[in-house]
């Protein structure tokens, strides 16, 4: 059944999105888009039906890839709901070779997030990420401006590096496999044999993949390429970019971690994703009391909550889960927040926050998603994440981490008090701005408020009150560093 | 054998440090495809047709001919100045290299593993640290492109030297990595090239944290 699925659903996508690219027509774009997104949902409810199963040996339908398979679908489908307003209002030029490629290359990316969340090898996720850098940059590159070459230009280039560093420390597992190598990578026979791996190839490995990965999941070191990416992408583009694309460079990282976690060098690499979690959360508030930019001030808030969710996937018990819960609502809240910035654009013309002001006056659903959006991303109640970070903290007390309890803390607050006093100036002062346009009032497309507001209530909702069945899924892929 | 290819491999690094010519490099890109080549050949155990013709088509078409010939069209089609133009003097760049060289032979032999042929890993490892250490400090960002092309050559060399066959995933992977990325980082030259007049990665510095005017959306 799942094969059979799987295989039909990558058919499709080629077709589907061979066609967007060499189709001019603006209506045959979206209704292929729609049967694509159409084709998700549809493979989405196949591999529900289908758990446990393991479809050419290459995949794997488990909790884990459920439950960003399930992400994935929500998000593009989200982001193929907003690219009509967006390529019709924000470019002006006729250019339907570009919105072509658009669409095509939407399409890709999914697909490629939809196979790499599932798979079960080492080289398969390398591979779909790698397809994800590629379609990514064309995405980027939409704008054809020279920011827009620069951003594609940083994101390429430093992906492709990370992927070859992330190659290396494939070949550094199976040095440490020795010579078993050829039965190939699969993550389930590294864990099984887990006890005969030579532990220093082994933490040589877990660093490369670690550090390659880190570029698509924007932690420090690699993030720097991600927060440009993000700034030039167009909108639906950026809530991809900023949610389900990070998820990718998670499934790589988490599926070896759970290997290390059955070695003996699992002590060693708690140590290196804290690190690597905590440094995070400080360059990101570094650069959040300083930023300029509203794309950007939500790009390294991302920074941020990936490294919350290493601390709790480094302290572990209890913060696993809540690390993997806190990922998955961190998905519904960037993306409902980044598709939102091009209402902002339409009202302000602009991305620069010292050029807004007064958005309550303008557009007041608009004013009131800022604020409630404001709440989630800072993780202030009734936000989910706000339940989320109270567990990781709980297991940092648990495993008696207090120095980073506390350090981590004040950064937060130091974060909160950043973006709160940015957008509340956003919404409410008038005063002060740079550029003062007259009031004219901007409604807000119905399909566009209904998409974001649904994101952002299914966040709260997941937080709050998370259904049996989600909560069974994340234990189910907590499980896997057991 | 293998290890005199190894060494001409490492010879083409120290070489790369000091050249000051775009194309020398390019040629060196065509002297490392054909050395990875004949490393390829002389390390597989088992030499079926379908082995042969993968590493035939990995090293000697891909490696050593089509993307040295692409970098080439690319070069000459944007009319990009023939000097490397270093960032710092090219001694410098000699004396890392070499450092890098003797940093990698001694971290060999401090390693203690059946698995691994030594004199690969500090080809590959060389190979792997000038490559980055020549994109830190080469300004053009065709050089760039070919020095990930390096990085790459270094990657190969330390998968030919873990003593099991990698499988064929994972080699069709590089490939498609290799391939595509050279591919799409051409074009974008192209398009680097007409913003900016010449290649120069001095140009690519708008995006940053704290812009005080917007000039574009």
């Amino acid at each position: 059944m799942s094969e059979t699925a799987i295989a039909a659903y990558g058919i499709l996508t080629i077709a589907i999105a061979a066609i967007q690219a060499f189709n001019r027509s603006e209506a045959m774009c979206r209704v292929l888009s729609w049967l694509f997104v159409g084709s998700q949902v549809a493979v989405t409810i196949a591999a529900y039906q289908s758990m446990g199963e393991k479809p050419f040996g290459y995949f794997t339908i488990d909790s884990l890839g459920l439950l960003l398979m399930t992400c994935v679908t929500v998000v593009s489908a989200a982001s193929f709901s907003h690219d009509r307003a967006y390529v019709r209002t924000e470019n002006g030029r006729d250019d339907s070779a570009v919105r072509s490629q658009f669409y095509a290359a939407l399409t890709v990316l999914t697909a490629a997030l939809t196979y790499s969340s599932i798979s079960a090898d080492m080289a398969v996720t390398w591979i779909f990420i790698e397809i994800t850098t590629l379609s990514a940059s064309a995405l980027i590159f939409y704008r054809r401006t020279s920011r827009a070459i620069e951003a594609t230009w940083k994101y390429v280039f430093a992906c492709s590096v990370s992927l070859v560093i992330v190659y290396i420390g494939v070949l550094f597992a199976s040095i440490s496999m020795g010579k078993s190598a050829t039965e190939g990578l699969s993550y389930e026979t590294l864990t099984e044999m887990a006890n005969e791996l030579d532990t220093f190839w082994l933490k040589l490995s877990f660093i490369f993949v670690l550090v390659g990965y880190t570029a698509k999941l924007s932690l420090v070191p690699m993030f720097t390429a991600g927060i440009d990416a993000k700034d030039e992408a167009p909108t639906p583009a950026a809530a991809v970019l900023s949610s389900i694309v990070m998820n990718a460079g998670f499934v790589g990282f988490y599926r070896y971690y759970a290997v290390i976690a059955h070695t003996e060098v699992y002590e060693w690499a708690r140590m290196v994703v804290l690190a690597t979690g905590l440094l995070s959360i400080f360059v990101a508030a570094v650069y959040l009391i300083r930023v300029n930019n509203i794309k950007r001030l939500f790009a390294y808030s991302s920074v941020e909550h990936i490294g919350v969710v290493m601390l709790g996937m480094a302290a572990g018990g209890i913060g696993v889960y809540a690390g993997i819960l806190h990922l998955v609502i961190h998905t519904f809240v960037k993306s409902a927040v980044f598709l939102h910035v091009s209402q902002l654009y339409r009202v302000f013309n602009s991305k620069l926050l010292s050029n807004m002001g007064g958005y309550i006056e303008r557009c007041g659903v608009g004013g009131t998603f800022v604020i409630i959006a404001m709440l989630c991303v800072t993780a202030m109640p009734p936000s989910g994440l706000f339940m989320t970070e109270l567990m990781i903290f709980k297991s940092l007390i648990d495993v008696r981490w207090w120095v980073v309890l506390g350090v981590s803390m004040v950064i937060l607050c130091t974060i909160v008090w950043a973006i709160c006093r940015d957008m509340l100036a956003l919404t409410f002062l008038r005063e002060k701005r740079e550029r003062e346009t007259s009031v004219t009032k901007e409604k807000m497309p119905v399909v566009e408020m209904l998409w974001q507001f649904a994101l952002i209530a299914m966040s709260i909702w997941l937080g709050l009150a998370t259904p049996e069945t989600v909560s069974k899924l994340i234990w189910g892929a907590a499980e896997l560093l057991k | 054998m293998t290890d005199i290819l190894l060494t001409f491999f490492i010879i083409s690094l120290i070489y790369l440090s000091i050249a000051n010519r775009l194309m020398a490099y390019v040629g060196n890109l065509v002297f490392q495809g054909l050395l990875i080549c004949g490393i390829a050949i002389l390390s597989l155990e088992h030499l079926t047709i379908l082995n042969l013709s993968m590493i035939l088509l990995e090293t000697l078409v891909v490696k050593a001919i089509l993307m040295p010939f692409f970098i080439r069209r690319v070069i000459i089609s944007n009319k990009i100045t023939r000097e490397t133009e270093p960032s710092v003097p090219y001694y410098v760049s000699l004396i890392m290299t070499t450092v890098f060289i003797i940093g990698s032979y001694l971290i060999a032999t401090s390693i203690e593993s059946t698995t691994l042929n030594k004199s690969y890993f500090v080809a590959a490892l060389s190979g792997l640290l000038s490559g980055l250490y020549l994109i830190a400090t080469r300004r053009k960002v065709i050089t760039h492109v070919i020095c990930y092309v390096v990085i790459e050559n270094g990657a190969f060399v330390l998968s030919l030297g873990i003593g099991s066959e990698m499988p064929v995933l994972v080699n069709l992977g590089v490939l498609l990595d290799v391939l595509v990325s050279v591919f799409l980082l051409g074009i974008f030259i192209n398009k680097v090239g007409d913003v900016t007049g010449d290649g120069d990665i001095q140009h690519l510095n708008m995006l940053n944290d704290y812009p005080q005017t917007e000039t574009e959306k």
